[in-house]
């Protein structure tokens, strides 16, 4: 499998690719502006199995050519977002995003399944980095998991497209299992 | 000519009084220059020091210099000893100092709080997770650089001192941080993060505070992020989170993250400059923050020196460092500034970290 992971001038991208290793031959890592050029989504998706969204600073807005490529890609195409990359995905289906306070950055909580898909996740301790939240799910997506502690939205799955994001971050060295999080993603590549 | 003094291992230091100096020309870059002193001397032991401002002149632009450098200078050594420090101080062959050196902030209280609450509405915005405020301290003497340094080495007990003659300026370290260390295809790097005075207590009051808890873990993720960025094979791992050192006058909190690595200073530097923990998370969107907040350059503040010898080397984070150029003399400070951040307090961190310097 080959991954396309679109990094958004941040300074967690590598251990992102890290963590995804095992599960692809190859992840090819692109800067966000790079996707400005794109002009065949398609040919684009057809050459890989799962787009990535990078954490990052500031808000989706800053990133039109990610919201770009949310809004043009076909429903079938795997997506995983993480933080910044949730946020994107949520204001592409129209759900508003607004600051979180105080921020949590550097700091962790346990996560609290909604789904029973994650029950075996409950209580197990996710690295967080935000200071924007978003505003609800609405109908497009399901909520997997909440934060225990501030009983915020952590974990979503889109209900008609084949879209997957986290809130945390899974790939911090802060984060509890962080190999239990890799293999749920790839059943869910798989499903 | 002045003596080059580096720490090494063992407790040893480097101390060389026959040496080349090789400086870094303005319209080349450092990688650049690294590359082709890798090329040319390779096996010869040197000793490195590099500018904070690396390879992106346009995220300094409009900051004014303090005193003239190169952006980086290598000393090859043609003929140097291993010498223990007494012995190092005894070949340096200084006297007493005469004056009292009295240091003056180049800001004052009330400019440093707008500048970190400046700093935290940043943070509020989504912009950044933490950036590094620092600032200059001046004072001008007569005394020479080897007295300063006999002086000076009395007060900071950092285990990565050294004394650089660079061209311009005489650089007296008393670094206590590890910036990269590669030997025996081993890559690590301690950050420290995360200051207490010495009197107050280490598990309490430092190992409990979850905003010195984040502000430290937040640059592990960025470090492990800089060491995965050499390699696709080879992940960098966490050895050791929160651990104490006791410098005297102050103590802190650091970790300690390796990856298996061979690769030349010049990539290393390319993948992983400036350091994590004296600029912030994510990097490059702090240094804009920084250059936003601070007028000067930092220069050889918190930039790096140390030995380099084929893929072998070890760097130290320029902190807690003298620079004397002229008859004035420059020394820096400054504190990690995240979201819970007490403006005030972090004011007397700045102030803590200048020691037994006599600040007015």
């Amino acid at each position: 499998m080959k991954a396309l992971l679109i990094d958004h001038d941040d300074s967690f991208t590598q251990n992102l690719k890290h963590w995804l290793k095992p599960l692809f031959k190859e992840i090819v890592v692109i800067n966000h502006l790079q996707l400005r050029e794109t002009q065949n989504w398609k040919s684009l998706s057809q050459q890989f199995d799962l787009f990535v969204l990078s954490p990052g600073p500031k808000s989706p807005e800053d990133y039109p050519s990610s919201l770009e490529m949310l809004r043009s890609i076909d429903d079938n195409v795997a997506v995983f977002g993480v933080c910044l990359g949730l946020q994107m995905m949520a204001v592409s289906c129209g759900i508003k995003v607004s600051t979180y306070s105080p921020p949590l950055h550097g700091k962790t909580s346990k996560l609290c399944a909604v789904d029973n898909s994650v029950d075996n996740f409950t209580g197990l301790a996710v690295a967080r980095y935000h200071s924007i939240k978003v505003d609800g799910c609405s109908n497009s997506f399901r909520l997997l998991a909440t934060s225990e502690e501030d009983n915020q939205p952590m974990w979503f799955q889109h209900q008609s497209k084949k879209w997957m994001a986290v809130q945390f971050h899974p790939e911090s060295f802060l984060t509890e299992a962080p190999a239990q999080h890799l293999s749920f993603l790839k059943n869910w590549l798989q499903t | 000519m002045k003596p080059v003094i580096c720490f090494y291992k063992d407790n040893q230091y480097l101390f060389a009084s026959e040496y080349s100096r090789l400086e870094c020309l303005p319209d080349i870059g450092v990688t650049e220059f690294l590359k082709n002193i890798e090329r040319d001397f390779s096996g010869e032991m040197k000793v490195v020091q590099l500018n904070f401002e690396f390879d992106r002149p346009d995220l300094y632009l409009g900051q004014r210099e303090l005193y003239p450098t190169s952006k980086a200078t290598v000393f090859v050594l043609k003929k140097f000893e291993l010498l223990s420090w007494d012995e190092v101080l005894r070949r340096l062959g200084s006297s007493e100092i005469k004056e009292i050196i009295q240091f003056k902030p180049s800001v004052e209280k009330n400019e440093f709080i707008e500048k970190s609450i400046y700093i935290i509405e940043q943070i509020k915005k989504g912009r950044i997770y933490q950036a590094n405020l620092t600032a200059a301290l001046s004072t001008s003497t007569k005394e020479s650089s080897e007295n300063l340094f006999s002086y000076f080495q009395k007060f900071f007990r950092g285990q990565y001192k050294a004394f650089l003659p660079l061209s311009r300026t005489n650089v007296l370290c008393f670094s206590p941080e590890l910036f990269l260390q590669q030997e025996n295809n081993m890559l690590i790097t301690k950050p420290i993060k995360g200051s207490l005075e010495q009197s107050k207590d280490f598990a309490n009051d430092l190992i409990k505070n979850a905003k010195e808890d984040a502000e430290l873990s937040m640059i592990v993720d960025l470090l492990r992020n800089d060491l995965n960025s050499l390699s696709d094979q080879h992940s960098s791992k966490v050895i050791a989170h929160r651990e104490k050192m006791q410098l005297g006058y102050i103590q802190h909190t650091y970790s300690e993250i390796s990856v298996y690595s061979n690769s030349p200073l010049s990539q290393v530097i390319e993948k992983t400059f400036p350091g994590g923990s004296i600029s912030g998370c994510p990097k490059v969107e702090s240094l804009k923050v920084i250059r936003e907040v601070e007028n000067v350059k930092r220069q050889i503040y918190t930039g790096s020196m140390g030995w380099w010898q084929n893929n072998d080397f070890c760097l130290n984070i320029a902190i807690r460092s003298f620079i004397h150029h002229g008859e004035n003399l420059y020394y820096h400070a400054g504190c990690g500034i995240v979201y819970d951040s007490n403006p005030e307090a972090e004011w007397q961190e700045f102030l803590l970290k200048t020691g037994a310097l006599n600040v007015r």
